[in-house]
């Protein structure tokens, strides 16, 4: 027998392949889109009570983050409260119509979920709360962390 | 002379370059890693909120700390709870109607003793409640707030249906009531 050298040696790519399409199929499965409408620095209160969200709307809740300073965010990005919710509100209208789904007493049939730091005080809860209230929105989903951790 | 044959391929049969294909299965793999964030096990306590004109302006029970909102007839149904916190945002007090149920902070106790009371009164057929109404001090911790929403929501109505028609009123400071109320 003589030594094979390795200008001749082609490894075999098939297995590594197979591997990492497996790790793409996982990942592709567990990404989280909706993470990044959710403000992760918040520390929501811990309550284990909580339920996950019943709602099978075709539309996308509108979610709100309120950081410990009070202000809040939406994707990432600080909005200002007064513009941001009426101008959802209306986009959401619009889509509404469009879709042929009517508004039943001047209610918008999406939930308005807040993620609130657990230091934010009443008063800004109660705030963003009458905003939407004003605007149309009666399903206030108000988050909490289910179980503790970091 | 070695003596090893290479195989000679049949004209028909085509070999594809692999390495190409995992660049790119790499690269795809790398974006997914980077972005990728586990979802934070989160719950919700869902809430019906009635239309801004049907807040309750004044509680029903008899009491010295008014509280903000626009002017309406109050629900006849509905139990009033007043939350009073301190300074650092802590529950000091938890009255329902006239009664003082929780006095200091709202700890395992206290939240057993609140759930213990609120299922009471909901056990009363006479009296069907079927909207609670929080009134908070403004200075109240979203977490202390939730702590009262949980019990709150633990409640059952008569039909057997959670108690989600829940409002939310600031309780004013006795000493500021003449002042108007900044939500």
């Amino acid at each position: 027998m003589t030594a094979q050298t390795s200008e001749g040696v082609e490894p075999n790519l098939t297995p590594i392949l197979d591997m990492v399409f497996q790790l793409i199929t996982f990942f592709m499965l567990v990404i989280n889109f909706k993470g990044a409408s959710m403000d992760l620095s918040l520390q929501l209160p811990v309550l284990g009570s909580a339920r996950p969200l019943e709602y099978n709307g075709k539309l996308e809740p509108l979610m709100l983050n309120l950081d410990a300073q009070g202000g809040v965010q939406s994707f990432g990005r600080p909005v200002d409260i007064q513009d941001f919710v009426p101008h959802e509100a209306k986009m959401l209208k619009l889509q509404l119509k469009a879709l042929g789904t009517p508004i039943i007493d001047g209610e918008l049939p999406v939930p308005v979920i807040i993620r609130a730091d657990k230091t934010v005080d009443f008063a800004t809860v109660l705030k963003v709360i009458r905003l939407c209230q004003a605007e149309g929105y009666r399903q206030i989903a108000l988050s909490a962390m289910t179980k503790g951790g970091s | 002379m070695s003596r090893r044959r290479r195989r000679r391929k049949p004209p028909g049969e085509v070999q594809i370059n692999l390495a190409a294909m995992l660049d790119m299965a790499f690269q795809l793999l790398a974006f997914f890693i980077m972005t990728f964030r586990p979802a934070p096990i989160e719950g919700h306590f869902q809430l019906r909120m009635p239309p801004p004109g049907q807040m309750v302006a004044a509680p029903m029970a008899a009491t010295t700390t008014p509280t903000e909102g626009i002017a309406a007839p109050s629900f006849v149904e509905t139990l009033d709870l007043f939350v009073k916190a301190d300074d650092t945002g802590q529950v000091t007090s938890i009255t329902v109607g006239q009664q003082e149920v929780v006095s200091g902070r709202l700890n395992e106790a206290a939240v057993q003793q609140l759930n213990a009371h609120l299922k009471g009164l909901f056990t009363i057929q006479a009296v069907p409640f079927d909207r609670i109404q929080v009134h908070a001090d403004r200075r109240l911790h979203y977490q202390e707030l939730m702590k009262v929403v949980d019990v709150c929501t633990r409640q059952t109505l008569p039909d057997g249906t959670q108690m989600r028609q829940i409002g939310f009123t600031e309780l004013l400071d006795p000493a500021n009531a003449s002042e108007p109320a900044s939500p």
